[in-house]
């Protein structure tokens, strides 16, 4: 990748150089976390960085500096995947639990115990193979909620999404993490 | 007041910051009484400590990785100075 576009516009100053020092490290963690190997990391997190110098000046302050990073790092990791951005909607949150319910809203099916959640959870290898099978706004929202612990309105600009989608997205991750595990420990 | 089902709790038993006193207040009540929905909170909350296990696990592992990459993209941007 060429970093030639950044060049002509703006002399790189010590200010931007402050900034590729202060926030590469998070921005490659959240990177990682969000299921990317170490080349496409590399990749994302440079990317980030010319978008970002391409132009500066359309940080305008009332966002925070990691706000507006993480919000470009998750673009170019939409590109990446070629995932869209929107949110699915509401009614498969219902088709998702639908098989636990009877027509009264009651538990049809019987949930496994604590424990062997507790277990199914510890093993690193099926919490790594479930969260593959999340989408990248799943997981980088699980991401900044639980190990960022960013408010939720913060996670909503950065991921450009409303309040009622991110906790349907939220609602889905976990969800679905659940449905998974527990599947992989019966198995 | 109409109670809600299981399936209606289950949607909001783990984002209870954002619900009223009332309806936390139903959501506990309710737990109280339904093994289900109980064993269907406990198990996220499980969940998600059990992902931050394992981010910080991963994290810890690509340490090095981390660093190296970082220190390239660092150079690379100043000597593009």
């Amino acid at each position: 990748m060429s970093l030639n576009k950044a060049k002509p516009k703006e002399t790189f100053s010590n200010n931007n150089a402050e900034l590729v020092s202060e926030y590469t490290a998070s921005l490659l963690k959240a990177a990682f976390s969000f299921g990317f190997s170490a080349e496409q990391a590399e990749d994302l997190v440079q990317n980030v960085w010319v978008t970002y110098l391409h132009n500066p000046d359309n940080f305008q302050g009332k966002a925070k500096m990691t706000t507006y990073l993480y919000g470009i790092l998750i673009n170019k990791a939409r590109e990446l995947r070629r995932e869209n951005q929107k949110s699915r909607p509401e009614e498969q949150i219902e088709e998702m639990i639908s098989e636990y319910f009877n027509d009264h809203g009651s538990w049809s099916k019987h949930l496994a115990g604590p424990e062997q959640m507790i277990e199914a959870s510890q093993t690193l290898s099926f919490i790594e193979k479930c969260l593959n099978e999340l989408t990248l706004n799943q997981r980088a929202a699980f991401y900044l909620r639980e190990v960022e612990e960013y408010p939720n309105k913060e996670i909503c600009n950065i991921l450009d999404l409303t309040v009622t989608n991110l906790g349907v997205l939220l609602f889905r991750a976990k969800a679905g993490l659940r449905h998974c595990l527990e599947f992989k420990m019966k198995a | 007041m109409k109670m809600r089902s299981c399936r209606e709790i289950i949607k909001i038993v783990d984002h209870q910051e954002d619900l009223s006193f009332f309806q936390r207040l139903e959501v506990m009540l309710h737990l109280m009484m339904c093994r289900h929905c109980y064993r269907f909170a406990k198990h996220l909350k499980i969940i998600k400590r059990g992902y931050g296990a394992f981010i910080k696990k991963k994290l810890d592992n690509e340490k090095n990785n981390i660093s190296q990459i970082e220190k390239k993209i660092i150079s690379k941007f100043k000597n593009n100075k």
